[in-house]
């Protein structure tokens, strides 16, 4: 032991967050963007937004739907930003077959609107970016107000070897993203291979669609009564080609069902009002893994092709949600934790048991996540094993 | 593909396609925050790691061409961190009051020793040691990242360690016994 052993270890556990991460690139794009661009440029791209605003008013006095001019759209600069943060930022995960999603090239070609669906909370726009790398990445966006907000989706390179019928389900977000309940759609949707001329969705209890097809890819709204679903995928002389089911649980199935039919129940409890409540761990149907969180027989997937596939570590990676007047703390608390301590504000704590690391636990009446001043994680022998403060303004309403 | 170009090709590359830059930040972006994050606490610390980087892409032409950037970039972010040196002091002297303050008996703890230890080096010191424990460049490169002479950068080290060296001892001794 000597000084610089003593110095290297001080505050040795400060990491570089995520947030901090996605912050610094959105604010370097921004910058590279403003540096790049010349005033004539920027003045065309004015013009050019012009043009297609009136456009689009022309089509609607017509009585076009907005869907066909939304194909092919160019997206617009906070679109495009937002696009190209988040696939620069995801790994640049592009899907490539069974379990095996390969960094690929993310430097943008073209953006352009691929479809828009039309779901109870408004419009759902599906983005297309097409990367020079020649992959095509999808994001899905809500249609709110102000700052866009993306959902990421799969990406489809040339070399992806894929089934005929490659799907994924996704929750899209409306309103305001700080809000702990934003109200969200659920959308499957996916890509097809070229000989997949038509695909239809059919749900086990009758009644079935077939779904519009561009560029490969398809998409369609889940309804809120959660069943069982098949798309079946047929080529141009009618002959099937594939045929896969969608396993999806929702709030009149009753007791826990794994999400996907693919799924790990890790930690189930009832909470305060009687509610099953489930962690779980997806097997993503495009390979790797996702923690998700089930509330009353329902919740949402978060498998990606984009995002990176959930793995362990020692350290605390928990998430905060609820409904209603319940809060949960649930997620990772690493894989040597057999307890967490959550620590208040007023510096009183309480103990709690993390099977096999796993947290799932509801916070007593009055209290809030933002009275949480840290989380304390401990091994089975009673030794700390990591701790994460928590700001107070990550949970600011 | 993964981007297998070196630093100082990527900068180049960002030249004509100015995005290749991001290239560079994504693999020292982490780093440079989390060194300026032990320095200066993390709300200093984004903005200036968000500076670094932006000073670094305005200045791009002027890079060297080395394989490596992690010097220009702890060159520019050291630059920067000179505005801040007083938010830093304080946030060295906090850890050391905190410890301070407790009304039990113990002695302070290990971090506090070593807060107030650092604290008490001149800015260069401190500037040329913690480049050297914490963000890992060696003599040569935080010459490069301070544009100082190698034989500079030796001294200040040397003395900076052994004044730590002193005011660290109780702790070095105590933890050779607990051993």
């Amino acid at each position: 032991m000597d000084e610089l052993t003593l110095i290297r270890s001080f505050d040795e556990d400060v990491r570089s967050d995520e947030s901090a991460l996605a912050g610094a690139r959105r604010a370097l794009i921004a910058h590279i963007e403003r540096r790049s661009v010349p005033f004539w440029r920027r003045r065309r791209i004015a013009v050019a937004a012009i043009a297609l605003a009136a456009l689009a008013l022309a089509a609607a006095a017509f009585g076009s739907r907005l869907i066909d001019l939304f194909e092919g759209t160019p997206a617009s600069p906070a679109v495009k930003r937002e696009l190209k943060l988040e696939i620069a930022g995801l790994q640049k995960m592009v899907y490539r077959g069974p379990f095996a999603p390969v960094p690929g090239g993310y430097r943008t070609a073209k953006t352009r609107g691929i479809m828009t669906l039309r779901t109870p909370l408004g419009r759902v726009y599906l983005w297309g970016v097409f990367t020079k790398a020649g992959n095509v990445c999808t994001a899905f966006e809500g249609a709110t107000r102000g700052k866009p907000y993306l959902e990421n989706g799969l990406c489809i390179g040339k070399k992806t070897s894929q089934p005929p019928i490659l799907w994924a389900i996704t929750p899209v977000g409306f309103g305001d993203l700080s809000e702990a309940e934003t109200p969200s759609v659920s959308i499957l949707y996916g890509h097809l291979t070229r000989r997949v001329a038509s695909v239809d969705f059919r749900a086990a209890h009758g009644g079935s669609k077939r779904l519009r097809i561009v560029e490969g890819f398809f998409a369609v709204r889940l309804p809120p009564l959660y069943a069982d679903y098949t798309l079946v995928g047929r080529d141009g002389a009618g002959h099937e080609l594939d045929r896969e089911r969608v396993h999806v649980t929702g709030e009149t199935s009753g007791p826990l069902l794994p999400v996907l039919g693919r799924a790990q129940i890790l930690v189930e409890i009832n909470s305060r009002q009687g509610e099953p409540i489930a962690l779980i761990l997806n097997r993503c149907p495009h390979g790797g893994a996702a923690l998700d969180f089930l509330a009353g027989g329902g919740g949402s997937v978060s498998c990606s092709a984009l995002a990176p596939a959930f793995r362990r570590t020692a350290r605390i990676g928990v998430g905060f949600g609820g409904g209603g007047s319940a809060s949960f703390i649930h997620g990772d608390a690493g894989e040597r934790t057999a307890k967490l301590e959550i620590v208040y504000r007023d510096n009183t704590a309480v103990m709690v048991t993390t099977p096999r690391g796993w947290i799932l636990y509801e916070l007593p009446a009055g209290r809030a996540f933002k009275d949480i001043q840290e989380l304390v994680a401990f091994d089975s022998q009673g030794r700390k094993v990591s701790s994460e403060p928590l700001p107070r303004n990550l949970f600011r309403r | 593909m993964a981007d297998d170009r070196s630093d100082g090709e990527a900068i180049a590359g960002s030249q004509r396609d100015p995005e290749a830059f991001v290239t560079v930040f994504e693999r020292h972006f982490g780093a440079v925050h989390r060194y300026l994050r032990r320095r200066l606490g993390a709300e200093v610390a984004d903005e200036l790691a968000n500076e670094t980087f932006a000073a670094a892409f305005d200045a791009r032409r002027r890079y060297d061409g080395s394989a490596d950037a992690r010097p220009w970039l702890y060159g520019i972010a050291s630059n920067l961190l000179r505005r801040h040196l007083r938010t830093e002091e304080r946030r060295l002297w906090a850890y050391t009051r905190a410890a301070g303050s407790s009304a039990n008996a113990e002695p302070p703890s290990g971090d506090a020793l070593v807060a107030e230890a650092i604290a008490a080096l001149s800015p260069e010191d401190r500037e040329t040691l913690l480049l050297y424990a914490w963000a890992d460049l060696s003599y040569e490169e935080i010459a490069q990242a301070l544009e100082l002479p190698v034989g500079t950068v030796r001294s200040r080290l040397n003395r900076a360690r052994t004044r730590t060296r002193e005011l660290l001892a109780p702790q070095i001794e105590r933890t050779v016994l607990d051993g």
